[in-house]
């Protein structure tokens, strides 16, 4: 099984390409939360985020409205976790949350976006692309360590 | 997780029977992976339907959106 740390270590280039990529739109904030989960995993490599990500957005928001007295804040959720997760209920009260599909919805409706059905197939099949060129960089790299290994023993 | 495990949850969490907190829960590590499953299976990711204890959380944020579109156009 994948740790979450070595996930991280494989993917920072991507990260840091898309944060260097979307500097001045999307603002990464630091949080008590990860900071402590950081720490942790340091101890512990296996340990899991275990609802984390939910507690660093509520401290994010809470932060945010307490500071911003008009600010009215969207909270986007993947739409099968919309439904049931307990601390949609917990939001502070000038956050509200919406699912990608409500999203894709409005933008439909508003005729921003040709088709929510046509952007969700394209992220999967991005998705899809995505692995398999994954897939295939590492199956080039592991053939050129291979002959490396082969010429090194010859 | 065994191959077949792995595309019995994406075609469950596709047709809304489990959700993506779940498939974490049962080793799903990545989000890419789960979209990954969806578009080999020709599958798409589920829309929620409105309902549910926090559809009004959802409407509200629905018609924030809406009228944020419309002060736009």
């Amino acid at each position: 099984m994948r740790h979450r740390s070595s996930l991280w270590g494989r993917r920072r280039p991507q990260i840091v390409d898309w944060i260097r990529a979307n500097f001045g739109q999307v603002e990464i904030v630091p949080t008590e939360i990860y900071a402590e989960y950081e720490a942790l995993q340091a101890i512990n490599p296996n340990m899991r985020s275990n609802g984390r990500g939910e507690q660093a957005a509520l401290e994010v928001l809470a932060y945010e409205v307490a500071s911003h007295p008009e600010l009215q804040a969207l909270l986007l959720l993947e739409d099968s976790d919309i439904r049931s997760r307990e601390f949609v209920r917990l939001l502070p009260e000038r956050v509200t949350a919406l699912s990608t599909g409500d999203l894709l919805h409005e933008l439909e409706s508003a005729c921003r976006i040709q088709s929510s059905d046509q952007i969700l197939d394209e992220a999967a099949a991005r998705g899809s692309q995505h692995r398999k060129a994954e897939a295939n960089d590492c199956g080039r790299a592991c053939a050129s360590a291979a002959s490396r290994t082969i010429v090194t023993t010859e | 997780m065994a191959e077949s495990d792995r595309e019995r949850m994406i075609r469950q969490y596709a047709a809304g029977e489990i959700s993506w907190h779940t498939m974490r829960e049962r080793g799903f590590d990545s989000f890419l992976d789960d979209l990954a499953g969806l578009g080999a299976l020709g599958l798409r990711q589920p829309v929620a339907p409105m309902e549910g204890p926090n559809v009004e959380s959802q409407q509200r944020a629905s018609a924030l959106i809406r009228e944020a579109l419309k002060a736009q156009s």
